[in-house]
């Protein structure tokens, strides 16, 4: 017995109407259904947040989520934030910060990043580090991360003295 | 157009990872991304014992569900080589007879999706005979305890390394023993002024790499492929060739990105099984592990040390005699080799005339420890660190003088017969301590904390490289070294672009396919830059050698006579697109000029790896809590090719040694894991790093690899904890020797005397 | 062996399932007659958490569209927080921040961002993880559990205080939490978080404590009343906080913190704590 329901959502722009079973995780729906495999299903526990995406602009762990949540709703994904080919703010930051090492996590940290400066266009370190506190990156040590929002204090790149 | 011949364009820039943007974008494609037509989904059923033997697995029902192609246990083995480790080889594909830790593959289903798969599991009935759990070293040395193996095994071990000798499993549940000793520690001892003897314990950690271990295998009548997140494509080749009796030049593996390593895609993983299944089914297999069952799969070694240490009245260090169990679990995997490395490492980065050390990898039945960042190093730096901190304060010395005084001088061998110390390390202590502001007094409640540390480097490694310039204006590079988000191939890129004077985006590194990458011993021990980065650029030497031959040949001139800039050939004032020479020769435009490097390395250190570190905490008598509040550490890339990566790297890695000092412990309980999953085993987040926080990337030139660099990898995460409870013990005079370093056992330290 | 669970845990595990939306209460009771093992859907993140372990049932009902029990409004003296509202909702919330501002204050620090929009403040309780906040803040501020019975309709009222997850039998769904408007004053500890933390509630009359209450976090549903043998004013609350902390710590139950932390420790730990927070509040100006 499989229960299928039908979703009408928006990704990246573009509509769609899917008829899929009920029980379908929402991370599966986007790399399996669409074909996005940017999003990135790394501990699948809900503790890491490389899965994460937008949701009507909210920053959702997509491997706790059901697909049947986002009928009728608006999902962004990593595929869907650079427009024509141009990089958005927090990828230029990245970019220039030279925050990918492995890469895994780093498309759940542009999501939650854009979805941070969406809300907060001059985020301060606080809210940076309360924000970004949500996501695991093994590689980096965060520091990338402070210095790619501008919210690094002592301890940036080469400048200030720790003392 | 042209710079000075001397100076330097690319190297030494921080030029953006090659790979960033598609990592940034979505566009990376990793193992756990690949799709191939047809294939079946893997599941792995795993015993829920410790320590049990198997009287019989019974798969009907299994097979009998809806989708499911086929199922594998150990009997499938049968006629297979079916026992693989990196030295010893006492580890079955699938569990054969017995089981012998809580997690371990005992038959694997292949079906049309992965619920399926799971389905199938639940019907597969195995009937275990349970024995007595083996959970700690305690237990599995104890009289009468079960031995866990019958027999002892094939292996791959060598001679020792000089001033020691092994013993290959010498009594029922030890592994591996150990022995090095250079000088008379024992006489020197006799005669020291002071002699401490203090034991430490190392916890079993995670290595948390975010992508799980996925492995596809598709299997023709003669042939084998393999796709993996594996970092050592070629061992793992000849180990998928052994296995399943093909010949080498039939099995062919493919890697591209890694979602992290950290050792703990090292040597042969769950690719056997993925074979196993493509052969079984006649279809491509993918076989992806869950976080969790990459946590169950491999381990860090837990350990316990034990220093006896003998300084002069002066604090002079005489002589040193080290114990150490190492909790190996259940299978052997790198343990032989990490055991070797601890052993030889305990001069540390200090002068001493005696060292001996005697270490045991202990079997118990849990998760297998193997290769982990640092090697055994990070086991030394804890329990050396700690100690002549503590032996500092018991003699009344000032902690850092007493490093300064001991340290090995630039250019010595502080440990005989090895390769000479090449980086600055009392440069380095300086540099930290002055950054946190050693000398300064302390405020209520604060301390400082330093720790030095060196890891030996980049020895027994071969490294092919090949780089191909074509007249189209592009230059491929082709190495074997895994892009484990260490920034290889950007590194390698860098080093191209430098030796053929062309813009880096013309250079592509090529995904691995054993079938035509240049041969590499793997992605380990840090080997990256030195080794293969110096195989990369004499490959691209000869390339550009094979360009201005032919050009000379063109020309009616010597190659010396010749230069070449953006694919363009300098003859005296004149300027000669490679793309025209091509074509008046009649060649097409996609002609390539060939050049391959190669590099190898002997069995001691080709270089040092140092890590320094300073710590200041904020400690809480009260409740043992504390904070760091600023960090500060140092490595030497020797000469930092990418300094922006370079920095990032050094930064995770203390982070890293961050999590080890505070709070990463895999626990057991009774006999299985209680926290090897994502939610429970806890890693550092952004607001356990404090933003005050430095890594200093030194550069003190002296590094075998290209323009003097040195791979850094393994460096920032040795120091942290040392330095962290170093800086507790200066704060409130609590000494844990115990991680991760917890503030109940700050407070039970401050609270017990 | 709960590890042994995780690695067989997966969303792909996640059995079929039919999907069920009411958009009233009176629907979902209707829906849970119709499918007795029916599981709730609230925000998601414990539910799909325990359906990759295994958790399975023929049918799922999704409260996301009962908008009856969602959202924060006032009823008197009491505000009515609707069970599936998020944390997020909770943190933003106009009304509480002017009449409750502990609260939204408090839920702010929960979990993180990404817990706080999907997780609801009737899942954080029903959920009964040691390690959650809600029902500690929620016993500190003295609040009720409001449950409708599905099998016939009738509501029940349970306070915080004396809330058990076992305790409803699962016939009960969780609708409203009735936070009182008393004017308690409130402080927290999350200095020792993940593994243990502190709320402590404190009731006023004519600038004096009247009663206190204290609840831990981490060691699942460990709390009691401060124990005051008397109203106390700011310089006796000051001076009798060890005193105070460490009779309530005889209160309480044998505390099951998390397994690598002693008992004594955790004890002594929240005594601290609560010592700490007396002496906060003794000084905290009105």
């Amino acid at each position: 017995m499989s229960e299928t329901i039908t979703l009408s959502l928006t990704v990246n722009g573009r509509g769609h109407v899917l008829d899929v079973p009920a029980n379908t995780v929402l991370v599966d729906l986007l790399r399996e259904r669409l074909q996005l495999r940017g999003t990135k299903p790394a501990c699948d526990q809900g503790a890491c947040g490389a899965c994460t995406v937008l949701i009507d602009g909210v920053p959702t762990t997509s491997c706790l989520t059901f697909a049947f949540v986002v009928d009728g709703r608006s999902i962004v994904t990593v595929e869907g934030v650079a427009v024509d080919g141009l990089l958005d703010r927090v990828q230029r930051a990245f970019h220039e910060c030279g925050v990918p090492q492995c890469g895994f996590c780093t498309p759940g940290m542009v999501m939650l990043g854009k979805a941070l400066l969406d809300r907060e266009p001059q985020p301060d370190a606080a809210q940076v580090e309360r924000w970004l506190n949500a996501n695991i990156c093994r590689c980096s040590g965060y520091q990338v991360f402070r210095r790619a929002f501008g919210a690094a204090g002592a301890g940036t790149a080469g400048a200030g003295d720790p003392g | 157009m042209t710079a000075r011949a001397n100076e330097l364009l690319h190297v030494g820039t921080s030029l953006p990872g090659v790979d960033s943007r598609d990592k940034i974008t979505g566009a990376a494609v990793y193992a756990s991304d690949l799709v191939l037509d047809g294939m079946l989904h893997a599941k792995i059923l795993r015993s829920p014992f410790a320590h049990a033997r198997i009287r019989s697995i019974d798969t009907a029902s299994a097979l009998a569900v809806d989708g499911v192609v086929a199922v594998a246990t150990g009997a499938d083995l049968a006629g297979l080589d079916p026992y693989y480790g990196a030295f010893i080889l006492d580890q079955p594909v699938l569990a054969i007879d017995k089981v012998r830790f809580a997690g371990e593959p005992v038959a694997a289903i292949a079906a049309i999706d992965e619920a399926q798969a799971y389905r199938a599991l639940e019907r597969i009935k195995v009937d275990y005979e349970q024995l007595p759990a083996l959970t700690t070293i305690e237990q599995s040395l104890a009289e009468g305890a079960p031995a866990l193996f019958d027999r002892t095994h094939a292996s791959t071990l060598t001679a020792a390394p000089p001033n020691s000798r092994f013993i290959q499993e010498p009594e029922p549940n030890v592994l591996f023993e150990y022995h090095y000793a250079t000088g008379d520690a024992e006489a020197l001892l006799r005669e020291c002024a002071h002699v401490f003897e203090d034991r430490f314990s190392f916890s079993r950690l995670s290595h948390f790499g975010l992508e799980p271990h996925v492995s596809m295998a598709r299997a023709g009548a003669n042939a084998i492929e393999v796709w993996s997140n594996n970092q050592d494509p070629f061992l793992l080749r000849e180990d998928i060739a052994r296995i399943f009796g093909v010949p080498l030049s039939s099995v062919r593996f493919h890697g591209g990105l890694i979602g992290g390593g950290f050792g703990a895609k090292s040597y042969c993983k769950i690719e056997p099984i993925a074979v196993l299944l493509a052969r079984k089914t006649g279809r491509p297999v993918r076989l992806a592990l869950t976080m969790a069952e990459s946590m169950a799969t491999v381990c860090e070694h837990a350990a316990e040390i034990r220093l006896r240490s003998g300084v002069s009245a002066a604090g002079e260090t005489i002589a040193r005699e080290a114990v150490v169990l190492l909790d190996g679990g259940a299978y052997a995997d790198a343990s032989p080799s990490v055991a070797m490395r601890i052993g030889t490492r305990f001069a540390g980065p200090y002068v001493w005339r005696a060292v001996k050390a005697t270490v045991k990898v202990v079997r118990t039945t849990t998760i297998p420890a193997g290769s982990f960042r640092g090697f055994g190093a990070g086991h030394v730096a804890w329990s050396s660190e700690s100690q002549i901190d503590m032996i500092a304060r018991r003699l009344g010395h000032d902690p850092c003088a007493m490093r300064l005084r001991n340290l090995a001088p630039f250019g010595s061998s502080n440990v005989p017969g090895e390769t000479p110390v090449d980086s600055d390390l009392h440069a380095g202590l300086r540099a930290v301590a002055d950054r946190i502001g050693y000398a300064k007094p302390r405020q209520p409640g604060r301390g400082v904390g330093l720790a030095v540390a060196i890891k030996s480097a980049g020895a027994a490694h071969r490294s092919d490289a090949s780089v191909r310039i074509s007249g189209s204006g592009s230059v491929v590079a082709a190495a074997g070294v895994s892009e484990i988000g260490q920034s290889t191939r950007t590194v390698i890129t860098q080093i191209v672009a430098e030796a053929l004077r062309v813009d880096p985006a013309c250079v592509t590194v090529v995904d691995i396919d054993t079938d035509e990458t240049p041969f590499d011993s793997g992605t380990h021990a840090s080997c990256g830059l030195a080794v293969s980065g110096l195989a990369v650029a004499e490959a691209a030497g000869k390339a550009r050698a094979a360009v201005l031959a032919f050009a000379a040949g063109k020309l009616g001139c010597l190659p010396a006579e010749l230069d070449f800039e953006n694919f363009i050939v300098a003859y005296r004032d004149a300027r000669y697109p490679l793309a025209v020479l091509l074509a008046d020769s009649q060649l097409a435009l996609g002609t390539e000029f060939r050049g391959e490097g190669s590099k190898q390395t002997g069995g001691g250190a080709l270089f040092w790896m140092p890590s320094w570190t300073a710590a200041e905490v904020e400690a809480d008598a009260e409740t043992g809590a504390y904070r760091v509040l600023r960090l500060v550490t140092a490595i030497d890339a020797g000469k930092a090719i990418n300094p922006q990566r370079c920095q990032s790297q050094a930064e995770g890695a203390a982070v890293q040694g961050l999590g080890q000092a505070m709070f990463e412990r895999l626990t057991y309980a009774d006999d299985a894991p209680l926290n090897a999953d994502p939610l429970r085993y806890r890693v550092p987040r952004i607001a356990d790093v404090p933003a005050n926080f430095q890594a200093l990337v030194l550069e003190h030139g002296q590094g075998p690899g290209p323009y003097g660099a040195k791979g850094i990898g393994e460096a920032g995460n040795l120091t942290i904890p040392a330095a962290v409870a170093n800086a507790i013990a200066d704060a409130v005079g609590a000494r844990v020797t115990d991680l991760p370093v917890s503030a109940d056992k700050v407070w039970r330290a401050l609270h017990k005397a | 062996m709960a590890t042994i669970a995780a690695i067989a845990a997966s969303r792909k595990r996640i059995a079929p399932f039919r999907l069920l939306r009411p958009t009233t209460v009176e629907a979902l009771c209707e829906s849970k007659r119709q499918w007795p093992d029916a599981l709730l859907h609230a925000g998601g993140i414990d539910l799909v958490s325990r359906m990759k372990f295994g958790l399975a049932a023929p049918a799922v009902i999704d409260l996301g569209a009962l908008d009856e029990i969602k959202g924060v409004r006032q009823a008197g003296d009491i505000v009515e927080i609707g069970a599936a509202t998020t944390h997020w909702q909770i943190e933003h919330d106009e009304l509480l921040k002017a009449l409750l501002p502990a609260v939204p204050d408090f839920v702010a620090g929960l979990g993180n961002v990404r817990v706080r929009v999907q997780g609801t403040i009737g899942g954080n309780i029903m959920a009964g993880e040691p390690g959650y906040e809600m029902l500690p803040l929620l016993a500190a501020l003295d609040a009720g559990l409001r449950f409708v019975d599905w099998r016939n309709g009738r509501r029940r009222n349970v306070p915080a205080r004396g809330f058990g997850v076992d305790a409803t039998d699962g016939a009960y769904l969780l609708a409203v939490i009735a936070v009182p408007l008393s004017g308690k004053t409130v402080t927290w500890d999350r200095s020792l978080r993940p593994q243990l933390g502190l709320i402590a509630a404190f009731d006023w009359h004519e600038g004096m404590v009247v009663s206190g209450f204290a609840a831990l976090t981490g060691c699942g549903g460990v709390w009691a009343s401060l124990p005051l043998a008397r109203p106390l004013s700011r310089n006796d609350l000051a001076a009798t906080s060890g005193a105070i902390a460490e009779s309530w710590g005889e209160l309480l139950p044998p505390l099951n913190g998390p397994a690598e932390l002693s008992r004594d420790y955790c004890r002594h730990v929240a005594q601290v704590m609560l010592r700490r927070a007396i002496t906060r509040m003794a000084f905290a100006s009105t």
